[in-house]
């Protein structure tokens, strides 16, 4: 008799893949890191029974009970029907994992802002609420973020903010800096001083076909380039530091600077300094003595004129005011919205 | 006749007791509602392996509700609680969308059943109290409600850690219970 083998193989092809799948699942629940909750520290010696997909973390009960309050996706190991895409999504090194989490979302959480174990669940729902609804304590996927621990209480605004500083950087990869310098054009008032930027070099065209070398410019008739004015829309006053400013310009929220105009700041020290340098053909802020970035003023902000009276009135020079048309917003200097205070163009 | 007088009398001052069975997908909020309507408070749960039974006393009816756990592995046991009920509690996570879907085939897998072809429906559709949560109509239209026939079938938003609308779900499967009796 010949025994037919076609019926057992998918079968058994099929259960060989379910236990596969289990044994990894189970490898990468017994994990060091997967055996510690990431959000309340709980340590669970046999690995937990709940996966948190939305986030791909290993969790107990308590932290599994907030998450659902949140409609996450929870799952248990036991009673869920996993594939091995699942599974193999929860690996480290796909980015799952209870240490990836902990690096994505919880990067700048301090000991005291943690649930502590065996609150009520209100507690707890409030945790996972900030650390991953809102996202309070993000950190920078990319990078390792041990120093950020010093930035707790950083608002998403701030947070943007030097996330974009960070990543230009990364850009000029020679660039010595200081990420953490945090926004640096608090120091207004030497913006405007006509000794404006060891950077300032060269007098490569910028944007507007205007060589600017140094400090600020005046361009009172707005005839540096015809074609770019054709159809003025905005007025606007900039500050440069030059050369290829498309790659590096900053803009700087003009409240800032303007606040800053208002009340006279102490000197700028050396570990203040800019943390910029600069590094190939991208414009950075350079020396502790350079004077900050480009500070394009936006002409409807009502510290504009201010700005520009304060700097008349020291005796500095002013350095520009453009009209900015569209075409100039695509190179890349345009008027940001500033609700983002820092622009990297 | 002693009989009859029983009857007569349990109908008047007796509670009726009534077999409902709450089922949803994992997650939904079942368990969550079983205890707040027994104890009035939020407790945490842990994944229901096989199934929770608490008898809640609400009007004249005495309800025992049936929780069983809604992980997709032991879905298949639902219908092994299928038998003599009267009143089918399905509960819907409101706020997810992706699943809402599953939630649908189960509850019709579930009606297509021939042992509960005389129970009676009541959809909670829960966690109303995140910003995202589907309205009941939305719900009501996912879950294809109106094409049900022949089933009396009544939709509740409700929010079961504050116990926003458990009550209200109740009221109608008592109402609706009783007429039938």
């Amino acid at each position: 008799m010949l025994r037919a083998p076609v019926s057992s193989g998918p079968l058994r092809c099929c259960r060989a893949h379910r236990q596969a799948t289990e044994k990894e699942l189970q490898r990468i629940r017994r994990l060091p890191e997967n055996r510690v909750c990431p959000n309340c520290l709980k340590e669970e010696s046999l690995g937990f029974s709940a996966v948190c997909t939305t986030f791909k973390t290993f969790i107990c009960s308590d932290c599994k009970s907030a998450h659902q309050s949140f409609s996450h996706r929870c799952k248990s190991i036991q009673m869920s029907v996993w594939t091995m895409e699942e599974v193999k999504g929860l690996d480290d090194n796909n980015g799952g994992g209870n240490a990836a989490a902990a690096r994505k979302y919880l990067a700048k959480v301090t000991p005291k802002d943690r649930v502590k174990q065996g609150s009520t669940l209100e507690l707890y729902k409030r945790f996972i609420q900030r650390a991953y609804v809102d996202q309070r304590w993000a950190g920078d996927v990319s990078e390792a973020s041990p120093a950020s621990e010093e930035h707790p209480l950083e608002t998403p605004g701030e947070k943007t903010k030097r996330r974009s500083r960070k990543s230009r950087h990364r850009k000029t990869a020679d660039a010595a800096v200081n990420p953490e310098s945090g926004p640096v054009p608090l120091q207004a008032p030497s913006l405007v001083s006509p000794s404006w930027s060891s950077a300032s070099q060269t007098d490569s065209a910028l944007p507007f076909g205007h060589p600017v070398a140094q400090g600020w410019c005046w361009d009172g008739d707005g005839a540096h380039d015809g074609r770019r004015h054709e159809q003025p829309t905005k007025r606007g006053v900039y500050l440069f530091n030059q050369p290829g400013m498309q790659d590096g310009c900053t803009a700087v929220n003009p409240e800032h600077a303007a606040r800053a105009w208002l009340v006279p700041l102490p000197a700028r020290t050396a570990e203040r300094s800019p943390p910029l340098s600069t590094a190939g053909s991208s414009t950075v802020w350079s020396t502790p003595t350079s004077k900050g970035a480009a500070l394009p003023l936006d002409p409807t902000n009502p510290w504009a004129e201010d700005v520009l009276r304060l700097c008349e009135k020291q005796g500095q020079e002013v350095a520009g005011r453009f009209d900015l048309s569209p075409a100039m917003a695509g190179r890349g200097i345009l008027l940001p919205s500033w609700s983002d205070s820092m622009q990297v163009c | 006749m002693g009989l009859a007088f029983t009857k007569i009398w349990q109908r008047l001052i007796g509670k009726q007791e009534m077999r409902i069975l709450m089922v949803g997908l994992d997650a939904a909020g079942k368990t969550t509602i079983l205890y707040k309507l027994k104890l009035g408070e939020v407790v945490t749960t842990i994944p229901t392996i096989g199934f929770n039974v608490e008898t809640v006393e609400y009007k004249n009816l005495s309800f025992t509700v049936w929780d069983v756990g809604g992980q997709d592995k032991i879905r298949p046991l639902w219908r092994h609680y299928y038998q003599g009920t009267n009143g089918l509690i399905y509960v819907v996570d409101s706020n997810d969308r992706d699943r809402i879907e599953d939630a649908r085939e189960e509850l019709n897998k579930m009606l297509n059943e021939d042992e509960m072809r005389d129970a009676v429906l009541l959809v909670f559709a829960n966690k109303q109290d995140l910003p995202n949560a589907m309205t009941a109509a939305e719900v009501t239209e996912k879950l294809g409600l109106h094409n049900l026939r022949h089933r009396q079938w009544f939709i509740q938003s409700a929010c079961a850690t504050t116990g926003d609308g458990l009550y209200e779900g109740l009221d109608w499967l008592s109402r609706t219970l009783s007429s039938k009796r």
